[in-house]
């Protein structure tokens, strides 16, 4: 028989979030205490995106616990020793061949499952951890009338993926990276949980020492195994529980007898703490440096926004602004609005472009414009002739010889006989008028004779009695 | 103070989130609205739907990147802010869509929140980055090949989990190439209901155990959505 004799509770309850899934509860507890009084415990949390994990999660500490029970007697015949480790280690090999043996299957990713195990003989506890879940355990020392339960600390922390919400398991290959084993001495007190029993001892993810201490303190309060169950159950099943946690929790808490409970539990402060085994947070020495970030440096968002008056009078509108900030603010809205439409077509005029990949079809068109406004300027063969032989600043010699020009699309001969047809140009020549005038004074005398000559014929036709056609004759 | 690690030391879940805010999004749309003003409606939503879950109001974290706006250019709006510090702010639209450079921003603003929620000693899950478009993006086309060569490498390293955006109008091919997840086509102008939803995944994600299967949120409000 043993020494030191240990009490023991131990409890999983199942999470409001698997409850609200319709899942069952993927946190496996188990206890074994041999007649020695030695105890082994083990939890186990099945992953929640494994369908199977609540029944691997069983196997793994019914399994875990009978077979590290051999161990006390291992040592009793072959001494304390490296071989424990191997022990647990082919312990966790065995456990994987039960595994695929029970499931018929190599991969066990439908039955992945973390493992918090643990042996207690006498004052000495092994500790095996693969993934999160944590172990915490310490030694009492008495001193006058408390108990100081922080004399040595022990801690298996949680160990995380690169986030939060990664872990490893013992279904995995890489199991045997994973796997921790620490061998802790001369413990009175213990407590081991899952991720969720974790939580409701923490703030922040983080183990707080006055939670553990008000956690042991109650249960040691409970005199009687079924009262300390029901401590640690009540604990599990508590408001302050579902609200830090929606997932499945299971702790386990083990009290050496030789602790006189009667006196009080203290946490003394300079000894090692909880918060001790957490790094210290600081700064990161050498960050990447970003240049592409630039803070913004008005803080534009935490600005309260000024509260907007509405007006339901528009002479109280005008009377607060005046109406000449009125116009003024018209006149902008009309500027911004049309400059910001102009904006927004060429915007989807290059986006179309960049859309539809026309590239080369606007540059084609570009060159084809080019070309051809090359070749209208090349050959074009406009014909002024007005002013290349004859100086019409010049008196006129009326024995010059005749010219054809280009006067407003007409084709007309300047003869003699035209332009001395009047007396009035002979007398302007006599006077030295230039041919401009000459010109100009022949064409108006023609178009009047022309009118005339019109419409005596027109008088003609209608005096005639006969029949004014115009155009198709067939037509009448 | 935007972000409080002393008190409120829980996990955090960060997301990023990449708006267009081009001026293609001042286009109504049938119900006589501008899209950014749907766009706005939803982000008070998200504050909302935020403020109202307990969960995520201590995990969440979000910064906001806009892409075009009165500079045109991919710039940081509002940086690392708690869930419980956000305030709903109206985006004005104009400028362009440079939408490479605000996603290799955002990947930035990824990493850098990392870090830092992780050197103040709290854990976190893996960013989300939102990216909300309309248009073609305006960046060159070395420029987009470089910035989605990154964010698909960024999400096969489990830097950053990207979820791309389509609002109707937009280049489906050019959404696809964000990430390696097809993206989502918000059918009409569903913003409200997008932000309820980002926030309940979100706040569903910040609870996620190890070895959970994240089943988000359905998204029967706006059935486009093939998330």
């Amino acid at each position: 028989m043993l020494s030191t004799k240990w009490d023991y509770s131990i409890s999983s309850v199942v999470g409001s979030s698997h409850v609200d899934r319709g899942q069952g509860k993927q946190d496996n507890s188990n206890l074994l205490e041999d007649d020695n009084g030695n105890i082994s415990f083990c939890i186990s949390d099945g992953a929640g995106s494994s369908k199977n994990s609540e029944v691997s999660s069983k196997i793994v500490t019914n399994f875990i616990n009978q077979e590290f029970l051999k161990i006390p007697d291992l040592i009793n015949s072959k001494g304390k020793g490296p071989w424990i480790n191997d022990f647990i280690i082919q312990v966790v090999i065995d456990l994987r061949a039960k595994l695929f043996d029970t499931f018929k299957n190599y991969d066990l990713r439908d039955y992945h499952c973390t493992l918090v195990a643990g042996l207690v003989f006498e004052k000495t506890a092994i500790v095996v951890h693969v993934g999160d879940g944590f172990i915490l355990a310490g030694k009492n020392e008495e001193v006058a009338n408390k108990n100081i339960f922080n004399k040595s600390l022990y801690f298996s922390k949680p160990e995380n993926g690169e986030y939060k919400n990664e872990t490893y398991f013992i279904t995995e290959p890489i199991w045997l990276k994973h796997l921790r084993i620490q061998v802790l001495p001369d413990i009175d007190w213990l407590i081991a949980g899952s991720d969720g029993g974790e939580d409701i001892l923490s703030f922040g993810e983080k183990l707080q020492d006055n939670e553990v201490l008000k956690f042991l303190d109650d249960a040691a309060k409970q005199k009687s195994l079924k009262e300390k169950n029901d401590y640690i159950f009540q604990v599990l099943n508590s408001d302050v529980a579902n609200s830090r946690t929606k997932d499945d929790k299971s702790l386990c808490l083990l009290f050496s007898e030789n602790i006189d409970k009667q006196k009080k539990l203290n946490w003394a402060p300079e000894e090692k703490l909880i918060k001790d085994f957490y790094p210290v947070p600081k700064p990161i020495q050498n960050p990447i440096p970003r240049t592409s970030i630039v803070r913004p440096q008005v803080n534009t968002y935490q600005r309260p926004l000024a509260p907007t008056q509405e007006y339901n009078d528009p002479n109280e509108f005008i009377s607060e602004y005046g109406v000449f900030s009125i116009l003024l603010m018209i006149i902008k809205r009309m500027y911004f609005g049309s400059l910001e439409k102009v904006s927004f077509y060429i915007e989807w005029v290059i986006h179309q472009i960049i859309k539809f990949k026309i590239y080369s079809a606007i540059i084609a068109l570009l060159v084809f414009l080019f070309l051809f406004l090359l070749i209208k300027f090349l050959f074009s063969n406009d014909q002024i002739n007005l002013n290349d032989s004859v100086n019409f600043n010049d008196p006129v010699n009326l024995s010059d010889p005749v010219k054809e020009i280009d006067v407003k699309d007409k084709n007309m001969i300047l003869t003699p006989e035209v332009i001395t047809n009047s007396d009035v140009i002979e007398e302007s020549v006599n006077n030295g008028a230039s041919v401009n005038e000459l010109i100009t004074d022949a064409i108006e005398n023609d178009i009047t004779n022309d009118t005339k000559n019109e419409d005596t014929s027109l008088d003609k036709d209608v005096t005639n009695g006969e029949k004014v056609t115009t155009g198709n004759d067939n037509e009448t | 103070m935007t972000v409080d690690y002393v008190n409120n030391p829980n996990q955090r879940t960060p997301c990023v989130l990449v708006l267009d805010a081009s001026y293609s999004m001042s286009s109504r749309t049938k119900s006589g609205k501008t899209r950014i003003e749907h766009l706005n409606e939803g982000l008070h939503a998200l504050e909302d739907a935020l403020k109202s879950d307990p969960i995520a109001l201590t995990r969440v974290q979000i910064s906001i990147v806009i892409v075009g706006g009165p500079n045109s250019q991919a710039e940081l709006l509002m940086d690392w802010t708690d869930a419980n510090h956000f305030t709903a702010f109206d985006l004005k639209p104009a400028g362009n869509t440079p939408l490479a450079e605000g996603l290799q921003l955002g990947l930035e603003l990824a990493e850098e929140g990392k870090n830092t929620i992780l050197s103040n000693g709290v854990s976190l899950t893996r960013p989300w980055m939102i990216v909300i478009s309309d248009g073609d993006p305006t960046s060159s086309a070395s420029a987009w090949k470089e910035a989605t060569l990154a964010t698909r490498e960024a999400e096969t390293n489990n830097k950053v989990e990207i979820f791309p955006i389509a609002v109707e109008g937009a280049s489906i091919e050019k959404m696809n190439q964000i990430s390696h997840k097809p993206c989502a086509q918000l059918s009409g102008m569903k913003f409200k209901e997008l932000f309820v939803w980002i926030s309940d995944s979100m706040s569903k994600y910040a609870q996620s155990r190890p070895g959970d299967n994240i089943t988000l949120p359905n998204t029967d409000p706006w059935r486009d959505v093939g998330l």
